[in-house]
């Protein structure tokens, strides 16, 4: 901050919008410290920032360990668990200066860490990475490789990739149709939060209760007479002592902590209040996660911790929880009833558990940084709600986590707010703050509609439904026993753009030389715009067909090739059945498929609609040409095909009766398809940023897009720009679709005026936009509210606008770490006065 | 085994088979490998180099001598971004554009961003 900007008040600042300089002066000197602390672990672009270097020692201990049981008679799931317990044992550990809560699965604050065991492709990308090798960058280089040219053959996906079928693979090799590996190693991994996270129990009750399974299971195996009911006791036995072995090494990794924070405070402290802290710190992690917790921090520990643990055995791209649900109950018991905490040392603890989660940070792939910009994965936490038998589940927590979010200003983890017709106003108020303050968050979810899209589409029933999270940036999922998802696979995320291209090339993509869609004839020979319909659904088809056969398949086989054995020893299915929690079996299911570029369809189907059969302005014939030449020596054409033909998000029944259309073809196929548990795979509009990802992969299409231009920024979004009647319009579009039956969910981005939704008359302005859209039946919104001044400001002078955040798609990020490309998108979206 | 099973496992086969050019290796002949030529299209599925040539297709083998180029079937030629295309009678290099690395990669890893026609 510049001097004379040093003198300006909080007031100041606020009456500018500059929010993040206000934060800086309201929040606490601990908070502010261990803000600015925080290394930016989110991509910028596609790279890492510079100073953030893959963490080296992991990969070793674990490749040491590896050779070592290579000749033991273990069974591979406890072979794999004793992996990941010698990673724990022997990983450097540290504590943050004047941090109360710890836990980072990397070595050292600035680095990331590397799981060589999973993919050779990304062990290949960590070698091949320019900016994330640590010094001395030619001794490190030949250690990525001695790692890299052990795993090679074994990882996870060498293993489970010659089982799928190999048409299906050589299209999703291609990079065209779809963005994600199917792995139950790698991806958005729920947890069954009613069996850990109640308070009834902790590792060594379900060590315990896991002892004696084995006990029972064992006493059978021995029986005299050898019945076949006891066969799957074997495997069992072998699973159930992984669990052990993972649980056993999370409470002594906690207990390294302990110490370590002991012998900080006893030799090295001098400051007295940081001495009891650090005792504090020892006293939390001797008690959690071996035992349930008792307080606020120690809730809040044991939360890290099952994610810490959670990420050395698994890339995580996800972080599902319902914070204030969970840890509500212990800030209710130290500030309201013990009184052992005040409501700003409370704040401080929230406030460090966001920098926590904002610090997290595994090596994910160059495509994966690329459609998520700025962020390591999409913690998406859900807020507010209900509980199980209807009440409003707002606590005190729910607003503290809002008011502490607006202080440390992290992009991730982000809220999304489980609105409700009884959500008070106060609660209201705070939503509406964040927003205000250029959060991009929460966003809101209409809780009783995503309640009976859960019961409608998988069949959990309502006391089940009612516990739901956000398994990543917008699916609800249960946190019950049957009903969480242990593993959601990306894979099973199309490119939906590539369906409308395929119509106009009969299936062929050009960007990849290949035939990837189905032969769905000769376009130019399409005489009515059924033809051209019933071609897009053929392709819809046959793409999500491919997607989900892959996924399906890792599913099947997933268990028995690459086992979870910490994320089983925490879900009560798997502790009690012995079965891997991957297991189709015991779970009901909870299965999207994710829609990125679905929008360009609608808006392309309708001009084709219009300008070629209704108008008869063009031949398919010259449409067909112009596609194929991209646009080159058509721009007239194109501009016809953007400005004349109608576009989505503007009330109009040309368009978003096909809209519907195509929801509804695609939710009937969904019942048709079955994922490995017997349920559905409805469809979810959204994007991430995989409209800048695949900007270039994605040919011309008859919305007047050329190859190369950014696409929509998803979901149900109208193009950028393209919504001309106003906010209710939008609205009202989106109303025409069924939240319940047509889909998963469906990402609705708005922007709004800071300037129009000022004071008391903004918030009054807001509440009756929501209240409409509530109304309207819409499951989704988020929003932006940061003018085009200030993110013109941030492209020109980033240094002074580090902590300006923006909602991108189904998350939010700081607008300097992401791309100028996606940063330009944002500044194109409409800016909708109420 | 069915002709298209057949043809897809090998094509598999190539694409995981090999490992990309090693880091080093990059710096001695940039000039003429298929992450430069206008044709390659880098997989934006697996970030590590992969991609397809959009001219020649599978069964190409630009690499032998005498090279081997094939125009015609269902899948594109499986190639990565350090493959030498000394031997390619179809390279075309392309623009180079002058880009700060974190808003798309260097050319000899990462060029997505970059397809597109100027």
């Amino acid at each position: 901050m510049s001097a004379p900007e040093m003198k300006k008040t909080i007031l100041d600042f606020e009456k500018n919008f500059e929010w993040w300089w206000a934060a800086e002066k309201k929040r606490s000197k601990r908070l502010d410290y261990l803000r600015k602390a925080i290394w930016k672990k989110g991509a910028i672009g596609g790279l890492y920032a510079p100073g953030v270097k893959v963490d080296l020692e992991r990969p070793v201990l674990q490749t040491e360990k590896a050779k070592e049981l290579e000749f033991s008679p273990d069974p591979y799931v406890v072979k794999f668990a004793k992996m990941i317990a010698h990673c724990l044992d022997n990983k450097t550990i540290f504590i943050t200066d004047h941090a109360q809560l710890v836990g980072y699965t990397g070595s050292l604050p600035n680095t990331i860490s590397w799981d060589p065991s999973a993919a050779s492709i990304l062990s290949e990308e960590v070698y091949n990475d320019p900016t994330s090798t640590p010094e001395p960058v030619d001794k490190n280089l030949k250690i990525i490789e001695e790692v890299k040219a052990y795993w090679s053959g074994k990882t996870d996906l060498d293993k489970m990739m010659p089982h799928f079928d190999f048409d299906d693979l050589m299209k999703i090799l291609s990079g065209s149709i779809s963005w994600g590996i199917p792995l139950t190693r790698g991806g958005y991994s729920g947890k069954d939060y009613e069996y850990l996270m109640t308070g009834k129990r902790a590792f060594q009750d379900i060590i315990d209760q896991i002892d004696k399974n084995i006990e029972d299971a064992d006493q059978k195996v021995h029986q005299p007479t050898a019945k076949r009911e006891f066969f799957p006791l074997y495997e069992k036995m072998n699973n159930w002592e992984a669990m052990i072995i993972m649980l056993e090494a999370g409470i002594r990794i906690a207990k390294r902590y302990a110490r370590l924070a002991k012998i900080i405070a006893e030799n090295f402290e001098t400051d007295p209040k940081r001495k009891q802290e650090l005792l504090k710190i020892a006293e939390t992690c001797e008690r959690v996660p071996a035992h349930p917790p008792r307080n606020l921090q120690e809730s809040l520990q044991y939360d890290i911790f099952i994610q810490m643990i959670s990420r050395t055995e698994a890339i995580e791209g996800a972080w599902p929880a319902r914070p204030d649900y969970y840890h509500g109950p212990y800030y209710d018991k130290d500030v309201n009833i013990d009184k052992t905490l005040t409501k700003e040392e409370a704040i401080d603890l929230v406030g460090e558990f966001l920098i926590r989660a904002a610090e997290v940070c595994q090596f994910k792939p160059k495509w994966s940084r690329e459609g998520l910009q700025g962020i390591d994965g999409t913690w998406v936490w859900t807020l507010g709600g209900v509980n199980k038998d209807g009440s409003d589940a707002c606590n005190d927590l729910t607003i503290a986590f809002m008011q502490a979010a607006r202080l440390v200003r992290v992009a991730n983890p982000t809220f999304a707010f489980r609105w409700h017709p009884r959500v008070k106003d106060e609660v209201m108020r705070e939503i509406f703050e964040c927003i205000r303050q250029g959060l991009g968050y929460p966003t809101l979810r209409n809780d009783p509609i995503l309640i009976a899209n859960a019961m409608h589409w998988h069949k959990h029933p309502i006391d089940e439904a009612r516990t739901w999270v956000h398994q990543a940036c917008m699916s609800p999922c249960p946190t019950t026993k049957h009903g969480f998802q242990p593993m959601r696979m990306a894979n099973a995320t199309a490119n939906c753009a590539k369906i409308m291209e395929y119509v106009l090339s009969s299936g062929y993509d050009k960007t990849v030389n290949m035939q990837v869609g189905a032969d769905t004839g000769d376009p130019r020979n399409f005489t009515d715009f059924e033809q051209v319909f019933e071609a897009w659904v053929k392709q819809m088809k046959t793409i999500f067909s491919i997607l989900v056969r892959a996924v399906n398949m890792a599913r099947v086989i997933g268990p028995k090739l690459t086992p979870r054995p910490f994320l089983s020893s925490i879900s009560e299915r798997s502790v009690e059945s012995g079965l891997d929690v991957c297991e189709p079996s015991i779970s009901r299911g909870n299965a999207w498929i994710t829609a990125f570029t679905w929008v360009e369809n609608i808006d392309s189907l309708a001009a084709v609609k219009k300008l070629v059969f209704d108008d008869k302005k063009y031949t398919m014939a010259e449409l067909k040409e112009a596609i194929d030449k991209n646009w080159e020596g058509n721009e007239k054409m194109r501009i016809d095909f953007v400005r004349n033909a109608p576009k989505w998000g503007n009330d109009d029944n040309y368009v978003d009766d096909i809209m519907v259309r195509c929801l509804r073809e695609a939710a009937k196929f969904s019942k048709e398809i079955e994922c490995p548990c017997g349920n559905t795979w409805p469809i979810l509009p959204e994007n991430v940023s995989g409209n800048i990802h695949y900007a270039n992969v994605v040919g011309a299409l008859p919305n007047g897009r050329r190859l190369g231009d950014a696409l929509y920024d998803g979901g149900i979004s109208p193009g950028p720009g393209l919504d001309k009647k106003g906010p209710t319009a939008v609205l009202k579009s989106c109303a025409k679709i069924d939240h319940i039956s047509d889909g998963r969910a469906f990402l609705l981005n708005q922007r709004l005026s800071p300037t129009q939704l000022e004071g008391e008359k903004g918030y009054q302005l807001w509440k009756a936009y929501i209240r409409t859209w509530a109304d309207l039946g819409i499951d989704h919104v988020q929003f932006n509210m940061v003018d085009d001044k200030t993110l013109r400001s941030a492209q020109k002078e980033p240094e002074n606008y580090q902590e300006v955040i923006v909602r991108v798609a189904g998350y939010s990020a700081h607008f300097v770490d992401i791309s100028r490309k996606t940063q330009d998108n944002i500044i194109q979206r409409t800016v909708q006065g109420l | 085994m069915s002709r298209q099973r057949n043809k897809m496992r090998e094509a598999y086969a190539s694409v995981f088979g090999q490992q990309q050019p090693n880091h080093s290796d990059s710096i001695k002949d940039t000039q003429k490998v298929c992450g430069t030529c206008k044709k390659f299209s880098e997989s934006s599925w697996s970030s590590d180099g992969r991609g397809s040539c959009d001219y020649l297709k599978f069964g190409t083998n630009i690499h032998s001598t005498p090279p081997t180029f094939v125009f015609e079937g269902d899948i594109g030629y499986l190639t990565k971004t350090l493959s030498s295309a000394a031997n390619c009678n179809y390279y075309d290099k392309m623009e180079i554009i002058d880009k700060d690395g974190y808003e798309c990669s260097d050319p000899r890893y990462r060029r997505s961003m970059r397809q597109f026609q100027d």
